[in-house]
């Protein structure tokens, strides 16, 4: 294995850290993360709890496993779900071209302008807040990002000679898109997905936080740190664990994203 | 000026240039012939030490006496641009596109030779001159993209003679042009080299410019020097099989339409298969396995270089039985 | 007499220049400018100009790429910018094209039958897609066995013959080849150059080539087209135009060429 740039290498590692963690946590967790156990609230860390117990009781390092499982999750559909819809239409738009095309990036500058927050607290004021509402939330926000990208990348591949031979050979714009303009685009949608997966995570945090998306007992790092805000000065740990737990997912995926871009791009160079 | 000395470039075994030897004096005008894999692109590097940082090298280069072989890169960056410059094929991949072309031009001056900003654009616009761009005071001012491509690649060639180099290399400088502003380019390398007693090793594989813009010439094949001498000579009268394969593969329309008129259309003559792949050469010699006169030691035994007149040589195994014979 | 394999008649095609004032309408650029030819089957027509001559927008035109502003191209009679998408679609396997760039016109990910084979899939004929890639491999002197390599083990040249292949497969009547052997060593040029004299002989093809070099086109064409900012300058006989040059233009580019040296 040549040189793997060091975004590639830390990102990887702090990625599989994080989504360890929220394996794990699918089957085992060192304490049930939603049993409090208020005479044992806010201990020190122990072999019984490694990072001690929060305000209620409840076991730290579990909360922060669900926690990571929650974010995951939530991340992990609400770019799958936004990314399809937003590279769809950033193809369908790329293929048509015309007044088309620029109808579906206008709306995608409308989504832009559009704050996800505003989207999460108007699904929560209409269905009540909850962690899918924020998915739904999230994935919106991201159409417009994987429709602009699609729609760069499939515009710049559709100008290669094989794209136009595909035409010449009597492929239809549908077929050409399948199977030409989709594969050849895949790798700057992937590493767009790694980095929207950072910011998902993030803004996941940020809903949840606010009390818009995980709703308790389920575990999740903004909630977890929403609940420590007034606790600072009694104990600033409780802050301080979910809050790192946020960074160094988001910092991981964001690495690896950039890690793969970097990584992707001068190989397709080299390679000819 | 110039010496190369056995010089090999080689990637993980395989040699991409292979055994170089070549001495540039000033004045002189050489033109290095060849396909793809044929090693002028790595020579052309090797002489202004941009070879891949991958790459093994071995034997001699010295420039004005002083031993490059091994030079580091500062070593190699206070030479550049000042006593050889370099100009590539693709004239609007080498320009910023974010910079006017006169900033660009002077920046080698600004910082090699430390001269003001004044005295830096006053040479830009001499160079401008020089090198045939028509309204130069308002050129200096403009950005590639509104620029022609032959214009473009004057402005290259202005870049590159800014500090007033003793060797300029031009590898594929017409390629990418217009047959018309092809030759005029050629043309002004030849004026520029004579007028400043500045060497030109101009590469190409397109044989009517190179016969045009040189004194003597290096045909190269899969990183060999197979046959050189005065440009009129070879081309003339070619002695290694591969140059004459290459000139007798060039289209001739005239002997093309001498045969027409109902009949079957002519084919051109071809050298048989392909360039093979760097780690596929032979041993020996590399054209062996395509040589319509091979014998069977040349695809084991490196072949000599066989002397055929005053600066003429050719390195195939046949001409050096010949000669002993 | 039936119609001709191509005509053109009277074809142009004009660009919008970016605008220079907000209320004006943006200037125009005539890229083609009244240009008809003829070719049948069996004939090679060769189009050379300079870069901005119209010469690839020509072979745009002719391939049903652009639509001409005016004029018509006429494929045995039938003109195709008049056919509906789905007819032009179905057409498309009787004229095929070769590109300029070896590296360019293959897709990278895909297998070479696989590219080989698309435009049989166009016309529903998928069925037959391996055997018949592996026929046009041998046809353009390839292993049948390449079918399952990758582009980027193969050389520029042999890549220009996996995309001879490609647009062979479907036995079109048409070729047209857009600069097919400029990005091309010498001696690979003359390789294709007579594949391409080969495969028009066997198959009995029509051939548009498209150059900028007059003495790859003196070699492999019977009647010549000289065009200089869209217009047709010359056009004739090749032999008689290289010969005895009318115009100054095309005695300029001879020169230029090296042709005669």
């Amino acid at each position: 294995m040549t040189r793997l740039p060091a975004n590639l290498l830390i990102g990887a590692v702090l990625v599989s850290l994080v989504v360890g963690a929220a394996g794990l946590s699918l089957i085992w967790t060192p304490h049930d993360p939603t049993l409090m156990n208020i005479r044992d609230k806010f201990a020190a860390p122990s072999e019984l709890h490694w990072l001690g117990t929060d305000q209620l009781g409840r076991d730290v390092v579990s909360q922060l496993m669900a926690g990571a499982r929650n974010s995951m999750a939530v991340a992990l559909i609400a770019v799958l779900l936004g990314g399809s819809i937003g590279v769809a239409l950033g193809l369908l738009a790329s293929a048509i071209g015309g007044w088309v095309e620029d109808g579906v990036m206008r709306l995608a500058d409308l989504g832009f302008a559009f704050p996800a927050l505003l989207f999460a607290i108007m699904l929560a004021a209409v269905f009540g807040p909850s962690l899918s509402n924020a998915v739904l939330a999230i994935a919106f926000i991201n159409i417009p990002i994987f429709a602009r990208v699609a729609r760069a990348s499939a515009n710049q591949v559709s100008t290669l000679d094989y794209v136009s031979a595909a035409r010449a050979a009597g492929m239809s714009r549908f077929a050409i898109s399948r199977d030409h303009i989709l594969p050849n685009i895949a790798a700057a949608v992937i590493v767009q997905a790694t980095i929207e997966f950072a910011v998902a995570i993030l803004a996941e945090a940020a809903l949840s936080y606010l009390g818009l998306g995980a709703q308790p007992p389920a575990a999740s790092w903004g909630r977890m740190l929403a609940e420590a805000q007034t606790l600072l000065y009694l104990a600033p740990q409780l802050a301080i664990y979910p809050g790192l737990c946020i960074v160094a997912a988001v910092l991981g995926f964001g690495l690896l994203g950039d890690g793969l871009r970097d990584v992707s791009d001068p190989r397709l160079a080299r390679a000819r | 000026m110039f010496d190369l000395q056995d010089f090999t470039v080689s990637f993980g075994g395989h040699a991409a240039l292979r055994g170089a030897s070549l001495r540039i004096d000033r004045g002189d005008r050489l033109g290095v012939v060849g396909e793809s894999g044929s090693g002028k692109s790595m020579l052309a590097l090797s002489l202004i030490g941009m070879v891949p940082e991958a790459a093994q090298l071995s034997g001699q280069l010295s420039i004005d006496g002083r031993d490059m072989s091994r030079a580091s890169e500062r070593d190699w960056q206070r030479l550049r641009a000042r006593r050889v410059a370099i100009i590539f094929q693709e004239p609007m991949a080498a320009l910023n596109p974010l910079r006017r072309v006169g900033e660009t031009v002077m920046e080698p001056m600004l910082i090699h030779e430390g001269l003001s900003q004044r005295a830096a654009e006053a040479k830009a616009l001499a160079l401008f001159e020089e090198v045939g761009i028509p309204d130069p005071a308002a050129r200096l001012r403009q950005f590639p993209h509104q620029l022609s491509g032959g214009q473009r690649q004057r402005v290259l060639i202005a870049l590159a003679l800014a500090c007033d180099p003793g060797l300029l290399i031009a590898d594929e400088p017409t390629t990418a042009l217009d047959a018309n502003v092809a030759l005029r380019i050629t043309d002004l390398l030849v004026r520029l080299a004579e007028e400043r007693e500045m060497a030109l090793v101009f590469i190409s594989h397109d044989l009517a410019a190179v016969a045009r813009a040189t004194r003597d010439i290096v045909v190269m094949y899969g990183g060999d020097m197979v046959e050189r001498g005065p440009t009129q000579e070879v081309l003339a009268g070619p002695a290694h099989p591969y140059t004459r394969g290459l000139l007798g593969a060039r289209p001739d329309p005239l002997a093309n339409m001498a045969g027409r008129g109902g009949g079957r259309r002519q084919r051109l003559p071809t050298i048989p298969g392909t360039v093979p792949l760097l780690r596929e050469l032979p041993q020996g010699c590399r054209f062996a396995g395509r040589c319509p006169v091979e014998v069977p030691q040349c695809a084991a035994r490196v072949p000599l270089a066989t002397r055929l007149g005053p600066d003429r040589s050719a390195a195939c195994h046949l001409l050096q039985a010949e000669e002993s014979a | 007499m039936s119609a001709p394999l191509l005509e053109a008649r009277g074809l142009t095609r004009r660009y919008a220049l970016p605008r220079q004032s907000l209320l004006r309408k943006p200037p125009q650029m005539t890229a083609v400018d009244g240009i008809s030819f003829t070719i049948e089957a069996g004939q090679t027509l060769g189009v050379v100009g300079e870069s901005g001559s119209g010469k690839s927008t020509i072979a745009r035109m002719v391939m049903a790429f652009e639509a001409p502003d005016a004029g018509q191209v006429l494929f045995r009679g039938q003109d195709l910018h008049g056919l509906k998408a789905g007819e032009l679609r179905r057409q498309r396997q009787h004229f095929q094209m070769v590109f300029q760039d070896p590296f360019g016109s293959l897709d990278p990910r895909r297998r070479v039958g696989w590219s080989i084979a698309e435009p049989l899939r166009a016309i529903g004929l998928e069925a037959d897609g391996a055997r018949r890639s592996m026929e046009a491999l041998e046809q353009v002197g390839l292993h049948p066995g390449d079918a399952e390599k990758y582009p980027h083990e193969f050389s520029g040249g042999q890549r220009q013959r996996i995309a001879i292949a490609r647009a062979i497969v479907t036995r079109p009547a048409l070729l047209v080849a857009d600069e097919a052997v400029s990005a091309l060593d010498v001696s690979v040029q003359a390789q294709i150059l007579n594949l391409l004299m080969d495969l028009q002989e066997e198959l009995g093809l029509g051939l548009l080539f498209i150059s900028h070099d007059l003495a790859v086109i003196g070699s492999i064409c019977d009647q010549l087209l000289v065009m200089q900012h869209g217009k047709a300058i010359e056009q004739g006989p090749v032999g008689q135009i290289l010969r005895t040059p009318a115009q100054p233009y095309t005695q300029s580019l001879l020169k230029a060429s090296g042709v005669f040296v």
